[in-house]
Order: structure tokens, then sequence, then C-alpha cells
């Protein structure tokens, strides 16, 4: 009797959730694209926050000092193609076929992989976001005003972008599962970015109401949290509820296309 | 065991499988046999649950493979080598499919050098050969040690011993009592490897078969015996209970007589012989034979 079925029999061993948590664990941190994928937004993340701090000029308002080191507009496409590319590269590679012949039940994969990406996700963007805060806070109170995560909102605005960056990976997960193309889904992550985007401007003028353009999901992540001016603040409470909806509406829509179309 | 009951499969127009049902037994090698595009690839997918039929079923030992706790441990599966991120190594892609069934890092090294590339373990799969793919392929479908074991197409890329290796390996599951279900369109590769056959063509049954059946089928075996006494010889093995068809002017086709006892027959009564030949019936050309009306990529005269 070899190894494996001691093990399946002594236990009565039965698949769940966290034994394909740890399968797509692994797959996450054993592929080098996607490991490259998750430097690249990281550099971006610290990059463009010391960047934003080195241009700060010491007559620069303020009260918008705070959200200039938490602007991570570029970060947020790029974490967004990293979902992308953790759910496609399995079916531009024919590996997904491997995937669900162990794991039939397709939506535990789709669970698991959510799982492992928005735990990883939110763990590595956080620690990235306050080691870049606090480098580039050395740099602004240096050059013009003193910023700490004691400052009123800094943290609340911190929290806040590691949940965007959260948000726009599993976004990018879900377009994956959905379209099943790289191309596809990532053109189709950065159209609805961007029409909600203009949706948002459209809000403010008389043609569409203004809460269709405050509530637009890419309008609530890229303007918020990056201090845009005109748009009204949310708690970070709210803006996570938002983002868990959303989120969960895709995962609604991605679970009922995986489970049934042919692999 | 495997069974298939009035499995059918379209993709729009395209009839792929069509009404098709057939058992696969435990214990012995079955091939899966058709011309190229006649669905042999779609019911091993059906199978594994990997496409969806449009009608009747495909199941394991009455289940379906989603109805199993361990799925890996009940069936194991080579669809297509190639279906592997290629990124990684060879050890960490088998130890990724045994994260989902808890199946411990030994396990992985066993088939890593049961199939022969434990020298190979640490290297990224893009730097393989095709032969090399497959082998990595066999070794994925071995993990579970499943009880049920389906290979599509498994000596593509292979070299002779490569070949010679898989055959035995599918020979070797077969006598430890586990079901390996084997597609091929190389009747001649299917003859030295498989004990029942299930022929399909243009997603239909055709046969389903034994080697044995198909080999009497196709004439079994003969012995060609030329001799300028041809006629007289011929009463004399008929005498002797041999059947003797196609004789023409000084050529027989001979059987149900050795080689060797035509041989002291003709050497006893002093007969001529320029030829004493055993011919082994070509399966070939009975399959071809069999599969001719449903081959859907012909070229003029290409199955002659």
């Amino acid at each position: 009797m070899t190894a494996t079925n001691q093990a399946v029999d002594s236990q009565q061993w039965r698949l769940s959730l966290g034994h394909v948590i740890r399968s797509e664990y692994l797959k996450l941190v054993t592929l080098r694209s996607l490991r490259w994928t998750f430097v690249i937004t990281l550099i971006l993340l610290v990059g463009s926050n010391l960047w934003a701090a080195i241009l700060v000029q010491p007559e620069d308002d303020p009260a918008q000092l705070r959200f200039v080191l938490t602007g991570t507009v570029v970060a947020e496409l790029t974490a967004l193609v990293l979902g992308v590319l953790y759910v496609t590269n399995e079916y531009s590679s024919g590996m997904v076929k491997l995937t669900f012949s162990g794991v039939p039940r397709r939506n535990t994969v789709v669970a698991a992989k959510v799982i492992v990406l928005g735990v990883v996700g939110f763990v590595v963007y956080a620690i990235a976001e306050f080691v870049s805060f606090f480098l580039s806070s050395a740099i602004v109170t240096a050059k013009a005003t003193e910023i700490s995560f004691a400052t009123e909102g800094v943290f609340a605005a911190l929290v806040g972008q590691v949940v965007v960056l959260t948000f726009m990976t599993l976004l990018g997960s879900f377009l994956g599962w959905i379209f099943r193309s790289t191309a596809l889904s990532i053109v189709i992550g950065f159209a609805l970015l961007f029409l909600s985007y203009a949706l948002f401007l459209l809000s403010l003028t008389p043609l569409i109401p203004q809460v269709v353009g405050e509530y637009a999901p890419a309008t609530l992540f890229l303007t918020t949290l990056s201090g845009f001016p005109l748009v009204p603040s949310l708690t970070l409470l709210e803006l996570s509820i938002a983002a868990v909806t959303y989120l969960a509406v895709l995962w609604i829509i991605a679970a009922a296309i995986v489970s049934r179309r042919d692999v | 065991m495997i069974e298939v009951k009035n499995l059918t499969k379209r993709y729009g127009t395209v009839l792929a499988v069509d009404d098709l049902s057939f058992r696969v037994e435990p214990g012995v090698v079955t091939g899966f046999l058709g011309p190229n595009g006649s669905g042999k690839s779609t019911t091993m997918r059906m199978i594994m649950g990997l496409d969806a039929p449009t009608a009747g079923t495909a199941t394991i030992n009455g289940k379906s493979l989603r109805e199993y706790p361990a799925p890996l441990r009940k069936v194991g599966a080579l669809l297509d080598a190639s279906n592997i991120q290629p990124g990684r190594t060879a050890r960490a892609h088998l130890r990724v499919i045994a994260a989902t069934h808890a199946i411990p890092a030994t396990r992985v090294d066993e088939v890593l050098s049961m199939v022969g590339l434990s020298q190979v373990a640490k290297r990224r799969i893009q730097g393989f050969s095709l032969g090399m793919g497959q082998r990595l392929g066999i070794a994925t479908a071995l993990l579970g040690d499943p009880d049920i074991l389906i290979f599509d197409e498994p000596v593509n890329g292979l070299d002779p011993e490569g070949i010679h290796w898989i055959r035995e390996l599918m020979q070797h599951l077969a006598s430890t009592g586990k079901t390996v279900f084997v597609s091929s369109h190389l009747m001649s590769e299917m003859s030295l490897t498989a004990e029942q056959l299930v022929v399909i063509g243009q997603g239909r049954l055709i046969a389903q078969t034994s080697l044995e059946e198909l080999t009497s089928q196709a004439g079994g075996t003969y012995i060609s015996v030329r001799s300028p006494q041809a006629e007289q010889l011929r009463s004399l093995l008929e005498r002797e209970g041999a059947i003797i068809s196609n004789g023409q002017s000084d050529s027989l086709e001979v059987r149900k007589l050795e080689a060797a006892r035509i041989g002291e027959l003709a050497s006893s009564g002093g007969f001529t012989l320029h030829e004493l030949a055993p011919h082994k019936a070509s399966l070939e050309a009975t399959f071809m034979e069999m599969t001719k009306d449903a081959v859907q990529y012909q070229t003029p005269g290409g199955s002659q």
C-alpha cells in the first residue's frame, strides 16, 4: 500500500475547502509570472507614494497631503491585472482541466482562489501601504508639514486603500473566471473602471443623478481615498460594505457560469 | 468500472458524440480506438466531468466523479500533457495537485521516480521535451494511486523506450485490478497494449470487442506456402485438416496447421517449397476497414 492509500484510508479522507485553499496558495507562490506581477504592484505602490512625497511643496494645502500619500491609482490597475492573471493563467495553460478533474465541485476552487487572493492580497498590500506611508511621511514631515498615523483620517485612508487594492485584485479574478481570456478580462476591467469614472463625472451634471456616480465602483475607489476633492468621503465601514457587495454580486455571477460551462 | 450510457455531446451544429454506450471493466487494459476527430477526447472529458453531456451519462462505478469524496483517489487522468503551467517545476506542479487531497510529499517523489523524472524534478516544465511532459502527465494521473486510470493518447511524443515503458506500466496497472482506459488512433499500438477494445467513428460506437475476437475477425494467423506443386500439396494439407484459402497458382494461405507440420508433410511427400512463412492478420487493415466510413479527415486514397 502506498503512502497515499494509507493517508486516505486511515482518515476516511474527504476533499475539503481547506485543502483546496492550500493548493491554490501553492499555485500563487510557485508561479513566477504571478510573483512578478505582485512585485510590480508593490513597486508601483511604494514608488508612487514616495514620488508624491518628493514632489510635495511646503506651500501645499496640508488638508490634502494625507491623501497624496495614498494615491495609488496605477497600483490599483496592476492589482486588477494580478487578479486576472491568477485565474486566466489556468485557462491559457489548460491547467484548469487538471484542477477541475481533482476538484470536480468547481465552486470550491472559485472560493479557494477568492480566499487565497483576498487574504494574501490584503496582508501584502497592508504591509506595502504602511511601509510606504512610513517612508513618505518622513519626507513630507521634513519638507512641509508633520504627518503621522495619528493625523486625522490617515489611518482610515491607509486601510481603505488596502481594501481598494484587494477589491481590485478580486475584481480581476472574477473577470478572469467569467471571460477566461487575459486580454479580454483586462480590457473589460479597465473599461468598467473608466466607464464608472465617466458616470461619476456625468453625475456632477444634471444629466444623471449624483448618487449613481458616487456609488459607481471605480469612482468610489479611484477617487475617494486618493483625495479627489469632489467626492463625498465615505467611512471605512461604508467603503468595505460597498466593496463586499460588488464582489458578492460578481462572485455569484462567476460561480454560476463556471459551474455550468464546459472546460 | 466506467459506464457510458447513451452519451451524446453536441457543439452547436456539430454532433461530437452520438448516443454512445459502452463499459470499461477493471483488470484489463481497454483501448479506445477511433480516427482523429471521432469523439474519443470529448468522451473522456465527459467521463471526467469537464464537459457536460447533451444527453446520457458517464459514470464511475455508478456515480459521477463529483460524487466521490476524494476524486483524485478514484480516477487519475492524462487528457493532454500540455495542460500544465510551464513556469512551475515538475515537483511544484505535482505538489499543487497533491495538496488538494493531502497527498504527502513522499508520494510526489514516488511518482516522479516511477516515471523517471526524479533527476529533473526541480527543473521548470517549460524546458521539458514532449516526452518528458507526457511522463509528467502520467505522474499526475498516478498521484492519487487511483482505481481507474484514463489516458488520452499517452504515447504521443514518447521515444521507443518510453512507449515500451508505458505499455508495461498500463499492463501492470491492469494486472493489479485497476481499470485502465487508453485512447489511441493507432491500431498497431493498441494491439500490443489492450485486451479489450472500444472502437468509435464519428461519435458512434462501431464495435466493443476483445483483441482476440478482432484478430479472429481479421482472419487470424496463417502460413503462406509457395510451391511449384501447390495443387498436389493442397490436397495433402487438406487431408491433414488444414483450411486453405486464396490458393493461387503456386501459393497457398494455410490455416489450422503449424508451419513445422507443413514442412514435415511437404518433405515426406517430396514437395519442393519456395516459401513457408507465418503471417499475422493485419489488425490495422481490419481497423481501417471498420472505420473507413467514419474517417473525418481523409486524403484521396487515404484509407487504402
